[in-house]
């Protein structure tokens, strides 16, 4: 399992940049990003080096967040991959609320986060069929 | 012309008298209110005595809902109209056919005014129904007897098509739909020189001289600004005469006043400046004494270079309460605040802003907090279409909800400002 920040911004230029310099200016590195929009907001998903200071950081810029739990999982960075995880979680009826992926520094693997309707079975279900499930990132 | 005007103001005196004894013998709550205001009928013996008389405010008939103010008996009501306040709790205003008649003819008087005779043909825009603006100039026009094209509000295609193909003279409509017809004529590249139009009554909503101005040149006529709520009996209160430096109101039919905050009359002799109170003369049904409109003007018996003796109230500048008037609606900042507050942590920081992109538009910016926030777009997405939902059922009006980050609403020492009314700077 692994912990994300989820972060409510305003959609309007510039802001993903800001809230990017917020964290990253003060040392705490962003692994992975996810920005979805929904026209006038838009909500960024990340995954930090450092949570505790990042959440601090956000405390501090006055911003809305909430720390969660999502499924991170390590696969072979090659067409296919993605679509396997899905079809063994789809097997065992659970639902992929949302989902996305970026490559590592370990050659040929990418991350995928997955927001899962049950996090816990999905770990098992993975598990079982091989796949290597990450603790942190 | 002085003595002119004395005798109006005696005669004014006359039939507030009799309409004070009127409403004693006939509404037991302005017996009651007189009474604790320690007054008697015959205490009232002229104008000079019309201080005495006590407030009637729009609580007091919202209280008195639906019949408690008639004067008659139902019987004798031949129509009911009530006004678009929205606090759950509408005012209801009841007619004789009496009461028609003179309405009709105030209206009739007011496009007499404005230069429309029986040969005009006048197209009434304004809403028919329980608002009083359609039926109010459909009356007066017919009475008039000029032909009338009661096309009631929307439609606007249609609109145009018989504002052109019917040579309308005249159009009486609120003053932002007489400029979306002139925007949507524009970009249907069609040429003012193509209607027919002189004039328009626009009324119901505060408009500014630049309104004029757009409106004048984009639909080609000369526009007044027409005066008049429900509780007094719809449009026909007031009008603009070509001087368009105030609008007559009727003086045998109203008693205009001036009062402070505090509700000390601020009028001489019928000239001062503040939020108008208006005691109606003639009506049956439901006379009012000292109606506190809390709309911020001016009034004067000033001569008046058309040559009308009727007294002038300045167009409506303001609001002695924070009432906003959004496309004819009455909206008051703490009705959304009510809705707001429903939705657990989104009532704690909210702005409202009123702009005019043509027609008018309101906008709810919303704070999201991290006691709303949720990690899903989807619930973020209801939450925005169910404050939308709720404002509507309260408001009839649709409204747009934005869900903004924490900070972006202004906190000048401290305090959010609630409301920003955009429409003042046009
Ligand atoms: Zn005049």
């Amino acid at each position: 399992m692994v912990e994300q920040i989820s972060v409510f911004i305003d959609n309007r230029p510039g802001r993903l940049a800001e809230l990017c310099n917020i964290i990253g200016k003060n040392g705490v590195d962003i692994r992975a990003l996810q920005l979805v929009e929904a026209g006038e907001f838009g909500l960024v998903r990340m995954i930090t080096d450092n949570n505790e200071k990042a959440t601090k950081l956000l405390k501090d810029a006055g911003m809305s967040f909430r720390k969660g739990e999502v499924l991170g999982v390590l696969m072979d960075d090659r067409p296919g991959s993605m679509g396997l995880i899905a079809s063994i979680l789809s097997e065992a009826s659970i639902n992929i609320e949302y989902a996305y992926a970026f490559i590592t520094k370990i050659e040929k693997k990418a991350i995928l986060i997955l927001k899962v309707s049950d996090l816990k079975k999905s770990i098992d279900v993975l598990k079982s069929s091989g796949v290597s499930i990450l603790e942190n990132i | 012309m002085q003595k002119k005007i004395e005798e109006i103001r005696k005669s004014q005196g006359k039939l507030l008298v009799k309409n004070v004894k009127y409403s004693w013998d006939n509404i037991p709550y302005y017996k009651q209110k007189m009474k604790e205001a320690g007054l008697k009928p015959e205490d009232i013996k002229g104008l000079e005595d019309i201080h005495k008389l006590p407030f009637l405010s729009k609580a007091d008939l919202r209280y008195h809902y639906p019949y408690g103010l008639i004067a008659t008996p139902l019987d004798n009501v031949v129509r009911f109209h009530s006004s678009s306040g929205t606090t759950g709790i509408p005012t209801v205003v009841p007619y004789t056919k009496r009461d028609i008649e003179l309405w009709a003819e105030l209206n009739k008087r007011c496009l007499e005014t404005v230069g429309a005779t029986h040969k005009d043909i006048v197209q009434v825009s304004y809403g028919y129904g329980l608002f009083t603006g359609g039926l109010g100039l459909h009356y007066g026009a017919e009475r008039l007897g000029a032909a009338v094209i009661p096309t009631s509000s929307g439609n606007t295609m249609r609109q145009i098509k018989i504002l052109k193909d019917m040579k309308t003279t005249t159009l009486a409509c609120t003053p932002s739909y007489a400029l979306m017809l002139s925007e949507v004529i524009k970009s249907n590249e069609m040429k003012v020189d193509e209607l027919s139009l002189k004039r328009g009554v626009f009324g119901a909503e505060p408009w500014s001289e630049n309104m004029r101005k757009r409106i004048e040149k984009g639909l080609g006529l000369e526009a007044f600004d027409i005066y008049g709520l429900t509780e007094l009996c719809g449009p026909g209160v007031g009008i603009e005469c070509s001087e368009h430096n105030g609008l007559h109101t009727w003086s045998d039919h109203f008693i205009v006043e001036t009062i402070d905050k505090d509700g000390n009359k601020t009028d001489v002799d019928g000239e001062g400046k503040g939020e108008l109170v208006f005691t109606t003369l003639q009506r049956e049904a439901m006379p009012v004494l000292r109606y506190r409109t809390k709309d911020l003007s001016w009034i004067t018996w000033e001569e008046c270079a058309c040559g009308l003796l009727h007294p002038r109230i300045g167009r409506i500048t303001g609001r002695s309460d924070d009432m906003l008037i959004v496309r004819g609606v009455n909206v008051f900042p703490s009705q959304i605040e009510e809705v707001l507050m429903e939705l657990k942590g989104v009532g704690d920081h909210y702005q409202i802003i009123v702009d005019r992109d043509i027609l008018d538009k309101l906008m709810i910016k919303v704070e999201v907090t991290n006691e709303i926030f949720s990690d899903s777009i989807s619930e973020l997405i209801s939450l925005e279409k169910e404050i939308k939902k709720r404002l509507f059922e309260m408001l009839s009006l649709s409204v747009d909800v934005e869900l903004v980050e924490p900070g972006q609403i202004p906190r000048p020492e401290g305090k959010a400002k609630r409301v920003i009314d955009l429409r003042k700077d046009m």
